[in-house]
């Protein structure tokens, strides 16, 4: 007997009442119908599959997350094994790190964009909004794939542009209404708006309502924010310092859209005027965190001391609600959610509450309706607590879990998904890393 | 092979000596002013009595010529230009009362290599401040002692005290040293030319870093590149001319131009191309303002 595996991207589209799960390399769907929720739609990335269908497989390795020394690993090996005739275990080593990761849903909620790591590229689905029930609402509109994986996208504000930003460093632009993929064959190498020599980690596009002018913000392992002017991207802005770690996620509130919130491997949630280059405010949660550290976290042998006594964590994703002025983070590998008020004159973060949820957070985002939106490492949970939605409640003052959203998920995510072998794990092994951001930590491995 | 820490070096090599004996030099007279008339250093120790320092021989610095851009360096930086410390580096322009330089680096030698640029450079611009930015550890330990040598030996005639070097990656770092518009120019001399395709990311000049270096030179400050590489001449031209925050140079311009010549002539690998009776390519870029 197995289990479903975790749902490791979660995202809600409430104004069209649907919700999107990515377990591994497969998008679900589901639609509130009657206050039921039904499964509606359904993506594989079956890249790999096809991959390994094609006889010449090419025995390389992808290396997850471990840093830009796999930059030069990738391209090395050409060289075909003869033995092709094994069965394909391949395809199982491999799609481990296959992952469909950072959907975003835009164009109303008639269009996803997601990396897909299977073949280092980003996927464009359509989506059917008023398909019937029992036929796929998703339909893909194109792929792109890239030298180097992407990790992380964003639109810009027309949404007729696709940013991605790779983990060598360079951030492409994708012409979203263009049906055709890029072909390096007739357009030539794709050239990059940015650049740095660090792997990027994440990027927004942000409007400055002060001057009227565009700019693109990136965020890099090398503890960098890069402020730079868009369309003109080699006009360099400005930096924003202060990290001492690696940075993981960057968000800029609806609210106040000049500010923007940072944090990664530091002890700190850093709050930015990014418009002016100024440091606001932080919020430390080093002590808070304390006693919800594990074993897990525990720094990988080689970097350990004699007593094993380096713990390591980082925030792994902040997110900010469309009117609220709350932000919420959680560190990886652990059950706590921060919620955090940002004062909206004076932009002092203090903490709203922490939400101790039954497992480890593995996803964080949030809908245009003021909720934060979770998925969790259910693994031991027996097919529930696959994912919460985080209401803020007016009559107590406090966020609350809305469990009856949380329930029918559950159900509907059990009963649709159980005879799915592809999604079912039936021993720990199976399940993806969940915990990788981490591995972003530098330890200066280098002397010379 | 990697270099290794000197703790695990072997320790009965004539090398290890060296560069031990050398090291407790710099430890101590690393960021000393040398001072004309006041006291140095109220140490005991015998080296303060001896008037002239040996220049650094570069036998006992040998390291591998190339050095991963990309890869997790052991690197010592400031989190941002305000957290940077240039009064150990240029104490003599250090203002004890206001505590405060009295001046900025605005010149810079990316990959300076041995430091033959910069010690040329030093009395030609007497009022700036010179930095030499070097990714390879022992090169840049043989720059340094290289500096507190010539430093102490002509201490009365205060020289030398305008240049210095750092350890460092500019591909990754240089705006956590320098801020926006700070530099007036830029030497590229003699870089990596990471022949193999798939290294061009690892080349010193390529479109995306281009925008970093405009961002840290002030508009006309200049970008100075000089390689025996044709290929890499290039593809250093041809990266240059497509960004628009930068012009070329003409050849009058450099014929004109002390630093070129300086450039052609001075540093170690010009020497040695000059030996080999090799070509020396030379290309000068000026910013542009930015667009409106």
């Amino acid at each position: 007997m197995g289990f479903i595996h975790p749902v490791q991207d979660f995202v809600v589209d409430s104004t069209n009442k649907q919700v999107y799960t990515v377990i591994k390399n497969t998008i679900v769907v589901y639609r509130c119908i009657n206050n039921e929720y039904k499964q509606v739609g359904k993506w594989v990335d079956n890249f790999l599959a096809e991959q390994a269908k094609k006889v010449n497989f090419k025995n390389k390795k992808i290396k997850t997350n471990s840093g830009e020394s796999v930059a030069s690993t990738t391209s090395t090996t050409t060289v075909t094994k003869p033995q092709l005739d094994k069965e394909v275990p391949i395809s199982e080593s491999f799609s481990l790190n296959a992952n469909v990761r950072k959907l975003k849903i835009f164009n109303k909620g008639k269009s996803l964009v997601a990396c897909t790591d299977s073949n280092k590229g980003i996927v464009i689905l359509d989506v059917n909004l008023s398909s019937n029930s029992n036929e796929n609402c998703l339909s893909v509109r194109k792929r792109e794939t890239f030298a180097k994986r992407p990790n992380a996208i964003t639109l810009t504000n027309d949404e007729n542009i696709l940013l991605v930003a790779d983990k060598f460093g360079d951030v492409y632009s994708i012409d979203v209404k263009n049906d055709e993929p890029y072909n390096e064959e007739v357009q030539g190498e794709r050239r990059p708006l940015l650049g740095q020599v660090s792997m990027l980690t994440d990027i927004l596009l942000k409007h400055n309502i002060h001057n009227g002018k565009d700019y693109v913000i990136v965020t890099d392992r090398d503890e960098h924010i890069e402020i730079v002017n868009y369309p003109k991207t080699y006009v360099i802005n400005n930096w924003l310092f202060g990290h001492k770690e690696f940075i993981s996620s960057i968000i800029s509130p609806n609210w106040r859209s000049e500010w923007l919130l940072s944090a990664g491997g530091d002890d700190c949630v850093f709050l930015w005027n990014w418009e002016t280059g100024k440091l606001i405010s932080t919020y430390n949660y080093a002590k808070d965190i304390k006693l919800h550290l594990t074993d897990s976290h525990l720094a990988e042998v080689r970097f350990q001391n004699e007593e094993n006594s380096i713990i390591e964590y980082c925030v792994a994703k902040l997110a900010s609600l469309s009117t609220l002025s709350y932000v919420a983070f959680y560190v990886e590998a652990t059950k706590l959610l921060f919620i955090l008020n940002v004062d909206p004159n004076e932009g002092i973060l203090s903490l709203k509450q922490t939400l101790e949820l039954p497992a480890n957070i593995i996803s964080l985002s949030s809908d245009e309706e003021d909720h934060f939106v979770v998925s969790l490492d259910n693994h031991e949970c027996g097919n529930k607590n696959f994912v919460k939605i985080i209401k803020f409640d007016d009559s107590i003052d406090s966020f609350v879990v809305d469990e009856s959203f949380s329930a029918k998920l559950d159900n509907v995510i059990t009963k649709t998904l159980y005879d799915d072998s592809n999604l079912l794990v039936d021993c720990i092994k199976g399940i993806h890393p969940l915990y990788t951001i981490i591995n972003l930590k530098k330890h200066g491995e280098h002397y010379s | 092979m990697k270099t290794k820490p000197l703790t695990v070096a072997n320790p009965t090599s004539k090398r290890y000596a060296y560069r031990i004996s050398k090291e407790e030099n710099r430890n101590q007279l690393k960021h000393v002013a040398f001072a004309n008339n006041e006291n140095v250093n109220d140490g005991d120790s015998k080296k303060n009595d001896k008037q002239i320092i040996d220049l650094p021989k570069k036998k006992f610095y040998r390291q591998r010529a190339h050095s991963n851009p990309f890869s997790d360096h052991q690197l010592e930086y400031p989190i941002s230009p305000d957290k940077m410390d240039w009064s150990k580096l240029y104490p003599r322009y250090y203002d004890s009362n206001l505590k405060q330089m009295t001046k900025q680096v605005t010149i810079a030698d990316i990959g300076c290599g041995f430091g033959g640029l910069l010690v040329d450079l030093s009395p030609e611009f007497s009022d700036d401040l010179i930095l030499g930015m070097e990714i390879r550890v022992q090169v840049t330990n043989y720059v340094e002692d290289r500096i507190i040598a010539l430093r102490n030996n002509h201490k009365a005639e205060n020289k030398y005290q305008n240049i210095n070097v750092l350890r460092g990656n500019a591909m990754k770092f240089l705006p956590n040293f320098f801020y926006k518009g700070q530099l007036s120019k830029m030497f590229f001399c003699f870089p990596d030319p990471h022949f193999k395709q798939r290294k061009h990311k690892a080349r010193i000049i390529t479109n995306t870093l281009l925008s970093v270096y405009a961002y840290v030179l002030r508009e006309d400050g200049i970008i100075y590149t000089i390689t025996d590489v044709e290929d890499l001449h290039q593809w250093m031209v041809k990266h240059l001319d497509e960004h628009p925050l930068f012009e070329r140079l003409s050849k009058e311009w450099e014929a004109n131009d002390k630093c070129v010549s300086i450039m052609r002539n001075s540093t170690e690998e010009g020497k040695k191309v000059e030996r080999k009776k090799g070509t020396k390519y030379i290309a000068c870029y000026k910013r542009l303002p930015n667009p409106v």
